[in-house]
């Protein structure tokens, strides 16, 4: 019982292993290029970063529900959620509003199908998930045929790359949603039940917990949280394509599992999550900054990923 | 030439299951090793064929020793063992269970299919099921798989035959069968250790017996020489630690009444009632329908078709575990793997029923705190994992919880399983408060018949998912003794 009571100073600091990484990817940038510290540099890192936190929000609430739960079709609803606003919505604001409704509540839907797939039909949510997001690429690629892409209106525009009071509305809308997420998992009664569903899925039905749905809540959020991501990646990029999303799905489970949210469910933060969209960004933007290419780029991001799990996952065991 | 056991002992956790216990078996002698519930009998089977370590003790096959824990090891050294639970793998053919435990190869490391195929012919052969070779053992009937397991351990040739229960789902041929191969092996020269508390299975086949009680060696001698109830009276006598006497329940109305119950599949429906302010525990033998009674009243079970119950007059949704909860009926079980949130604090385990439903004031740290001082129990604070304290501490938050809830109905299932005496006291001393003096009914199972007669008001023995024999308290009708003559009356009676 003793041994429990002794704790490392450091690890009495939340997250001091990603604030600590943080710190040293700030620390080398400098020393690459000056021009890292700059306002404008980190400003455009932290929109990246609140992009990919926004797109890692349901991957966390799917990681956290455990028993194997992933979600491998945030990219492809991504992907899709972008080209169905770029279609619908054109270049006005006019139908700006019934389009978000369209596309959110579709994200929902597809995220229900994931769970009910794992809930109902027992499947591996990395089967389930998969293989819904090979539909959603299938639908997308029929929708992109019939409703060519077009330049975002001024409003998506504004949110994906404008400001409010200096500040990015990515970077806003980030932060938002990191208290709205925050608020959810600790205080909710259905963020509690996440956790307990997530740390041993039988112990949670018997203690009386709506297990069935939780895990359906949980895959439809994640659903609407990546079709709210392929909202801002399409005022981000100001275009849409049928690869824009692809990368996000990885890129979700590597901010999640770096923030030290574990794989096997039950345990981890959303700010955790937060912090690690923020290093994954830094290490990207790190790399651009040495002049990479795209092909080096990604080979070595990888590998630091390896090595930040390789540390993370270590003091998590 | 003899097997020896010498002084075996072995703990499971702070639980002595077995205590320095000695025996021996002859050329041609078929030992019965006789004993209840969680006597230690089936952990001696273990021991001599190299499954379990012995914490003391030796075993020695004809007088070399086994002397790692090994099962391929007994096996050499010539001791081959039956299961009851059987140790075939489903999804492999009858044939290939057979040769799994040593493949015919070609140049060492190729599968010979057709030596295979011979091997497990004859030894199918010698149980009558050769044709049945190639079927999956999933696919096979309780009595085949039986006898297939008991090809599986002859296949080895072993002098010494560990048969740990016989199944009782046995057809009279299939026992035949049985008979025709245990004199065959006997007559040979070979010993048998035969584990089993029925009486007459054991008359049939046995020469000699040894009564355990406790993990304590009670009874060696002739089984000629003994009557039965003498057996059943040594194997279930005697106060292993004494529980402190209960009071008058209260004896309530009438809380659970349960019409139409099919405890086991096939059984005739039965009736129970469960009264506020008592102790009510469910006895027998292994898996006579204890489990499907509690989890059906837990909700953790679908009911089968006519099965209805009520909570004070009101149904209860059966097959629906959160709105049971709500309804005032708790959960717990021993089995920890399936009741603990590991990662998660004691204070998110102590609240799980309240995050689970609504309506019902989240308690405080001061309410939390109070309820594992009840207990005494030991941690570092409950803002830790309790992943972190020793299984009796979890099993004490898990009973502590139910004090927090103060249900109406408790159900625990076993929920004593391998923690220390005083652990066990005092979950026992909860149980009892919470019956007898809040007033829940409470519905108790054990593999430990003392504990049930200790902890318990009122005792129904099933068997084949009947009731065979109610023991009350108050009438002075339950103890041990009773609880243990009634299930094993009932087995010389069959």
């Amino acid at each position: 019982m003793t041994a429990l009571a002794r704790t490392h100073p450091l690890r009495r600091i939340p997250h001091a292993g990603s604030l600590g990484m943080i710190l040293l990817l700030l620390v080398a940038g400098r020393l690459v290029n000056p021009s890292f510290l700059s306002p404008m540099n980190l400003w455009a890192v932290l929109s990246v970063s609140a992009l990919l936190a926004v797109a890692s929000a349901g991957q966390t609430l799917v990681i956290l529900s455990g028993n194997q739960g992933i979600d491998l079709s945030v990219g492809a609803i991504m992907t899709l959620t972008a080209l169905m606003v770029s279609g619908m919505a054109g270049s006005s604001d006019e139908a700006v509003p019934l389009t978000l409704a369209v596309v959110l509540a579709l994200g929902a839907l597809i995220g229900l199908a994931n769970g009910i797939g794992v809930r109902f039909l027992a499947l591996y949510p990395l089967v389930v998930t998969l293989g819904v997001s090979f539909v959603i690429e299938g639908l997308a690629l029929v929708y992109a045929q019939s409703q060519p892409p077009q330049m975002p209106g001024p409003l998506i525009e504004s949110i994906g790359i404008g400001r409010f009071f200096g500040i990015p509305w990515l970077v806003v809308i980030g932060a938002v949603m990191t208290v709205l997420m925050t608020l959810l998992l600790r205080f909710t009664r259905y963020g509690r039940q996440l956790y307990l569903v997530g740390s041993n899925i039988r112990a949670a039905q018997m203690a009386g917990v709506p297990v069935t749905r939780v895990v359906l809540t949980t895959y439809a959020a994640s659903g609407l949280l990546a079709a709210v991501a392929g909202v801002l990646l399409y005022g981000y990029v100001a275009s849409a394509n049928l690869s824009i999303g692809a990368p996000y799905t990885m890129m979700t489970i590597a901010a999640t599992v770096i923030g030290g949210t574990a794989l096997s469910g039950g345990s981890g933060s959303f700010i955790g999550t937060v912090l690690g969209a923020v290093i994954f960004s830094l290490i990207s933007n790190l790399l651009i900054m040495l002049g990479l290419g795209p092909a080096l780029r990604y080979a070595i991001s990888g590998l630091v990923l390896i090595a930040v799990l390789f540390a993370t996952s270590r003091d998590a065991a | 030439m003899t097997l020896v056991l010498q002084g075996i002992s072995r703990d499971f956790g702070p639980v002595r299951a077995l205590d320095d216990v000695s025996l021996a078996i002859g050329p041609g002698e078929c030992r019965a090793l006789y004993g209840g519930n969680g006597s230690g009998k089936s952990t001696m089977a273990k021991i001599a064929s190299g499954i379990l370590s012995a914490g003391a003790g030796r075993v020695l096959v004809d007088d070399r020793p086994l002397a790692r824990t090994s099962p391929a090891e007994a096996r050499a050294l010539g001791v081959g063992i039956t299961f009851q639970e059987l140790s075939l793998i489903g999804e492999l053919t009858t044939g290939e269970n057979l040769v799994l435990a040593d493949v015919p190869r070609r140049f060492g490391f190729l599968l010979d299919r057709r030596g295979a195929d011979a091997a497990a012919h004859a030894a199918l052969k010698r149980v009558g099921l050769a044709g049945l070779r190639g079927r999956r053992v999933e696919l096979l009937q309780t009595g085949e798989k039986y006898l297939v397991e008991l090809a599986k351990a002859l296949q080895s040739h072993p002098r010494y035959l560990i048969i740990d229960e016989l199944t009782s789902a046995m057809h009279a041929s299939e026992v035949e069968i049985f008979a025709g191969l245990l004199a065959e092996h006997l007559a040979a020269g070979g010993g048998a250790l035969f584990v089993s508390h029925r009486l007459p299975e054991l008359r049939r086949f046995c020469n000699t017996i040894s009564v355990l009680r406790n993990g304590k060696l009670v009874f060696e001698g002739a089984l000629a020489d003994v009557a039965d109830d003498d057996l059943v009276k040594w194997a279930g006598g005697g106060h292993r630690d004494e529980m402190p006497a209960s009071r008058a329940p209260l004896a309530g109305e009438i809380r659970v009444q349960a019409t139409g119950l099919r405890p086991l599949p096939g059984a005739r429906p039965i009736n129970l009632a469960f009264r506020s302010g008592e102790i009510t525990g469910i006895g027998g033998l292994p898996d006579q329908g204890q489990k499907h009674i509690q989890r059906l009243l837990a909700g953790l079970q679908p009911a089968v078709a006519g099965e209805r119950v009520t909570l004070s007059g009101a149904a209860l949704a059966l097959g629906d575990s959160a709105a049971i909860a709500a309804q005032g009926i708790s959960f717990v079980s021993g089995d920890r793997d399936e009741m603990v949130f590991a990662r998660r604090t004691i204070r998110e385990n102590m609240q799980a029923p309240f995050v689970a439903m609504k309506g019902r004031p989240m308690p405080d740290d001061a309410a939390i705190l109070a309820a594992l001082d009840r207990l005494n129990t030991r941690h570092a604070g409950i803002d830790r994992p309790i992943g972190g304290l020793s299984g009796g501490n979890q099993q004490k938050i898990l009973v502590a919880r139910c004090l927090l809830l103060n249900p109406q109905v408790i159900v625990a299932e076993d929920c004593t399983k391998g923690i220390d005496v005083a652990s066990r006291n005092d979950v026992h001393h909860l149980l009892r408060e919470l019956a007898h003096v809040q007033g829940a009914a409470v519905i108790v199972t054990s593999s430990d018949d003392q504990e049930l007669a200790g902890l318990c008001d009122r005792v129904l023995v099933l068997d084949g998912g009947q009731v065979i024999a109610e023991l009350s308290k108050v009438e002075q009708t339950l103890d041990a003794q009773a609880i243990v003559s009634a299930y094993m009356k009932q087995e010389r009676a069959a």
